[in-house]
């Protein structure tokens, strides 16, 4: 499979403190890749330095090939890469639907992923387990449904390379095992996903990869 | 005579207005610490400060000297019973709502000013004698330097109260973190109770100080709480820093004033402030929420008339009624001025309703606009639709020219726009070679379109009164259906995310400051037509007619019609302008003070205004039907 993401020697550094130091790494397309450390390590940071919301101090930053350091977070969703937040957001005045909706409008995306799928959304909803909420208020769903919507609308911006922040975050046993099988389930379709995650035991469960990362450094585990 | 030689006099003046600003401000400062929202409502306790010692010495018979037994315990009661009720309800719904809430308490108490002593200039004298004294060669007025001594005595107190005492410690507390402090044993109660007396009696007490060196009216104060509020918020939490910079602002003040730049120096503190929140936004306050509840839905997601249904699109016909049934000159009269303001408050809704902020400035947007047209039509010999045509092209570049500094100030949206009206009400006043100065200038007396095959046709809306009338009913339904298409469309759609969640929005590829930019600058030139439209319907304009007040009526209208609605924006203006003409035989100002009232009522218990009311009632009455647009039209596909 071929190169997705690749980061050489990023770095971000805020006053004194460095967040993220010298970090180097390559992601293959269609893969899992867990990133997990300790708080403060810099983990977020990094998302938000690929996902454009931070600007790095130094380091290269390279998507299919392309290079998108100075690439606007609009930029970067249109060219497929989408990212999550620690803290589930949602738009609470809309319907599901529309959340989805007002996602799958605002850009393009790519990948043969989606050519494929006619009624992406309808198969979405499907895919989320939220067919049945379409006219539902986000700000009435529970914890559980909050989150399935927030991946929903990441997906449905057509991403190539998904970021997601904590996914795992507070989920209860049931919802977990719902969730691995959907990233999995979007893994086997074509999609990369990087994950920032605390719940290691869940993470390890579908990586294909698990990086290793603390005050702002990648350790690469040995063998 | 060498203007050196009065520079005493200059200093002295500078350190006097220094003085009263900065016990204003540290009044002011006290209260946000608490509240985050800079109370304005202030500078209604200082006019009512100086007309209580009009009072005391002028029907008391009294020695001035003992007004402040009256000024005190009315202007610290009064603040102490509104921070305590209003503020503590509509401080949960948010920065923008107390904020709004503060604006409608300074109209009011400066309104029944209004009614209590009328509007005529009052003046008291000072009771020192030399009334004058010679420092340096010029003439001192005595009475200033007492302001200035007493200052300095009054903020050692304050100072000392905050710093030494245990309610000042309290007060620190609750400022930096309300929900521990309370957790760590403090009493928020009377804490904020004396906060806010302590404030109001300060603002009281300026006004007494102020009363025999300034001519009383009642909307005194109104330029001096903002520059209070500018400097309470730059010199922030200390006693020394707010009175040092106040000294400081007011000798700048009374320096550029006297050698340069005359009443732009009132300019100084707001370009001092837009400067800093440039760079740090952080200076204007927390951020707002502004979003409280939209009109449209509220709780069950479905079964809830929204009346934003593609019939509404049929609301212009209305205008036609008055044609068609033929009545009286007072029926298109409102049909004119209600078309007018609708405009104005639309262009405010398309901002509050739909970004969700909540905006301010739409009454200087309204007013270049009248000032384009009337200049077109009355200097050059224009027709209307020139005139319409430069008037928007102003307003938006404008708007565009805001917008993109507002994009900085971004959550402090609402505070920054109060001050940009300001400025723009300063600078206008002063720019008389344009804008006529306060004086004004004569409206449009005749006005005139060319139609394709009619040719020139005169609409003198004094004589010829249904094809004025018509032609801004058109214009006024083509910018509802305008404002329909957009609210409709991907890019309205898009809107609505950034109000909902702007990070969120971001995240998902929407150009967040593009569009923000685009709707503030559509939102200018609509407010722009509709001063167009008004500007040709009375017979002079000036620039205090497109003051804040005005913007804050256009916000207050939209609020109270149903902010976010099709029709709020209509219903508004047309309920206000009704209610307004029913009470003005009484008084003028009583409309003021009801619709006030009534906005602060809309902030605290009717988020959805009048249109939202409506539509519960009816849900009442026609329940599991929708009677307005689905999510699916207005989500589009």
């Amino acid at each position: 499979m071929s190169e997705i993401l690749r980061v050489e020697g990023l770095s971000k550094e805020f006053g004194g403190l460095t967040a993220v130091d010298g970090v180097n790494l390559t992601v293959n397309g269609g893969k899992i890749v867990g990133l997990v450390g300790p708080n403060g390590a810099g983990k977020t940071t990094l998302f938000n330095l690929i996902s454009g919301f931070l600007a790095p101090s130094s380091g290269d930053m390279y998507f299919r090939g392309k290079r998108i350091n100075r690439w606007s977070v609009r930029r970067r969703v249109l060219a497929g890469i989408t990212r999550t937040f620690q803290k589930s957001r949602v738009f609470p005045g809309f319907s599901v639907r529309e959340n989805v909706l007002t996602a799958a409008h605002g850009s393009g995306g790519g990948g043969e992923f989606y050519d494929e799928k006619d009624d992406f959304l309808d198969w979405l909803l499907g895919t989320t387990k939220l067919a049945g909420y379409g006219d539902r208020h986000a700000r009435d769903l529970s914890f559980s449904y909050r989150r399935r919507l927030e991946l929903t609308i990441a997906v449905a911006t057509r991403p190539e390379l998904l970021l997601l922040d904590e996914p795992f975050g507070g989920t209860g046993v049931g919802d977990l095992s719902d969730l691995s099988r959907l990233l999995q389930l979007l893994r086997d379709e074509g999609m990369t996903l990087l994950l920032v995650e605390h719940n290691i035991s869940a993470v390890a469960g579908i990586a294909d990869r698990l990086i290793y990362m603390e005050k702002g450094r990648l350790r690469i585990p040995n063998g | 005579m060498n203007p050196a030689l009065l520079l005493p006099k200059f200093l002295f003046d500078g350190l006097f207005l220094g003085s009263y600003y900065g016990l204003i401000a540290l009044g002011i400062a006290i209260i946000f610490g608490i509240l985050k929202v800079g109370d304005v409502a202030q500078g209604g306790l200082f006019a009512l400060g100086a007309y209580l010692t009009y009072t005391t010495v002028e029907t008391l018979g009294l020695n001035y000297f003992w007004a402040p037994a009256v000024v005190l315990p009315a202007t610290a009661g009064l603040s102490v019973l509104y921070g305590t009720t209003i503020y503590r309800k509509l401080r949960k719904n948010g920065i923008a709502a107390t904020f709004l809430g503060a604006v409608s308490l300074l109209l009011i108490i400066q309104s029944l000013l209004a009614v209590g002593y009328g509007e005529r200039v009052k003046t008291i004298e000072s009771p020192l004698v030399p009334a004058s004294v010679n420092v340096g060669g010029a003439s001192i007025y005595s009475h200033k330097i007492l302001v200035i001594l007493v200052t300095a005595a009054v903020a050692s107190l304050v100072w000392y109260g905050v710093r030494k005492t245990t309610w000042g410690r309290s007060l620190r507390a609750l400022s930096q973190n309300y929900e521990i402090a309370v957790m760590s044993g403090i009493n928020p109660t009377v804490t904020v109770g004396v906060a806010f007396a302590l404030a109001g009696g300060l603002a009281g007490f300026s006004g007494f100080l102020t009363a025999p060196v300034y001519s009383i009216t009642p909307f005194t104060g109104r330029l001096t709480v903002l520059k209070a509020f500018v400097v309470s918020r730059i010199g922030g939490g200390s006693v020394p820093a707010v009175l040092g910079l106040a000294l400081a602002l007011g000798l700048s003040e009374s320096l550029t004033s006297a050698y340069f730049l005359g009443e732009l120096s009132n300019l100084i503190p707001f370009l001092l402030l837009i400067g800093v929140a440039l760079f740090r936004p952080g200076v204007l306050g927390p951020e707002e929420r502004t979003w409280i509840e939209s009109s449209k839905v509220e709780g069950e997601s479905s079964a809830f008339p929204t009346f934003d249904g593609y019939l509404t699109l049929l609301l212009p016909a209305v205008f036609l009624i008055p044609v068609l049934v033929d009545l009286p000159a007072y029926f298109t009269d409102l049909g004119i001025t209600v078309a007018a303001l609708s405009s104005g408050v639309m262009s405010v809704d398309l901002l509050y309703g739909y970004v969700g902020l909540p905006s301010l400035v739409q009454g200087a947007f309204f007013g270049v606009g009248a000032y384009a047209a009337t200049t077109v039509i009355v200097e050059t010999g224009g027709g209307l639709a020139l005139a319409l045509l430069v008037a928007v092209v102003s307003a938006s570049v404008l708007g565009a020219v805001v917008g993109v500094m507002g994009l900085r100030a971004g959550r402090h949206w609402t505070s920054f726009t109060f001050i940009m009206t300001i400025v723009f009400t300063v600078v206008a006043t002063n720019l008389v070679s344009l804008t006529g100065g306060p004086g004004g200038i004569p409206g449009i007396t005749e006005v005139f379109i060319r139609l394709p095959v009619l040719g020139r046709v005169d609409l003198n809306p004094f004589t010829s009164r249904w094809s004025f009338y018509l032609i801004v009913a058109s214009v006024f339904a083509i910018l509802f259906w305008l404002k329909g298409l957009i609210v409709r469309s991907r890019f309205g759609h898009s809107l609505e995310a950034i109000r909902e969640d702007e990070r969120l929005a971001e995240s998902i590829g929407i150009p967040v400051g593009r569009y923000k930019l685009v709707a503030f600058t559509i939102s200018a030139a609509v407010a722009g037509i509709g001063g167009a439209l008004y500007a040709g319907y009375t017979t002079y304009i000036n620039p205090e007619m497109f003051n804040f007040v005005t913007s804050f009526r256009f916000l207050m209208m939209d609020r109270i019609g149903g902010v976010g609605t099709p029709l709020g924006p209509v219903v508004g203006p047309l309920l206000i302008t009704l209610l307004e003409d029913l009470t003005e035989p009484l008084n003028s100002y009583l409309g003021q003070i009801i619709f006030s009232g009534a906005l602060i009522v809309t902030l605290a218990w009717l988020p959805g205004g009048i249109v939202g009311l409506a539509g519960r009632v009816l849900s009442k009455f026609f329940p599991g039907g929708n009677a307005g647009g689905t999510a699916e039209e207005r989500g589009g596909e």
